[in-house]
């Protein structure tokens, strides 16, 4: 699974920091999720998706193993 | 009728349970330590005045309570990967505590042989030893894992 969340972050000029707190996690967790360490959970996945107003799949995608 | 009521309350208080798991307050943790610290220097106090047996097993108790009180406190940042990883610890601990369990013993007999102990025989580990052991795999995994995330 990869993703494009700092991307996504970078259009809403959010750091890590607030994206976390946005969404109701750690600053760390955010960094995992980024570097491809932490696939979130749905719940988490959907949280923000309502953030960047974006389909979860525009931010999310399947790799060849998955 | 009232059989399938049962069981469909089972499964409901099951599946809210399963859900996720539960975990003490925060200060818990600090005072898990201070009571894992205070039985340390207990333990350690008693073995320098002498045999109390009694004593002994009660502080050992209170130390195994405390270090539990300090795996299953919430963090000050909680959140679903720190619960993962919570989880992750708690698998690879019980995983570690069975084949510490069951090598120990053969463990103990090769080096009784090595060293050339008079002791020989089959020693059977205690269950506070195999708990303890596990709490420990499990906080240091737990905190490897939380710090290389």
């Amino acid at each position: 699974m990869k993703n494009t969340i700092k991307v996504q972050r970078a259009i809403l000029d959010l750091t890590q920091e607030d994206l976390a707190k946005k969404i109701g996690v750690s600053r760390q967790t955010i960094n995992s999720i980024e570097k491809n360490r932490y696939v979130p959970s749905t719940v988490l996945a959907l949280k923000l998706s309502k953030l960047f107003n974006q389909p979860v799949n525009q931010f999310f995608e399947l790799t060849e193993g998955d | 009728m009232v059989l399938r009521d049962i069981m469909e309350c089972e499964k409901r208080s099951f599946r809210k349970q399963m859900k996720e798991l539960k975990l003490l307050p925060h200060k818990y943790f600090k005072i898990g330590i201070f009571f894992t610290i205070a039985s340390f220097v207990g333990i350690i106090s008693l073995n320098i005045m002498g045999d109390y047996l009694m004593a002994k097993q009660v502080i050992k108790n209170v130390m195994l309570v405390s270090v539990l009180m300090i795996s299953i406190s919430r963090d000050k940042e909680e959140d679903e990967m720190t619960l993962k990883l919570r989880s992750q610890a708690f698998v690879f601990a019980f995983i570690w505590g069975v084949l510490y369990a069951a090598a120990q013993p053969f463990i103990n007999i090769a080096a009784d042989f090595f060293i050339g102990s008079e002791e020989e025989g089959w020693s059977q580990l205690s269950v506070n030893q195999v708990l303890f052991f596990m709490l420990m795999i499990q906080l240091s995994f737990y905190h490897v894992a939380k710090r290389m995330r």
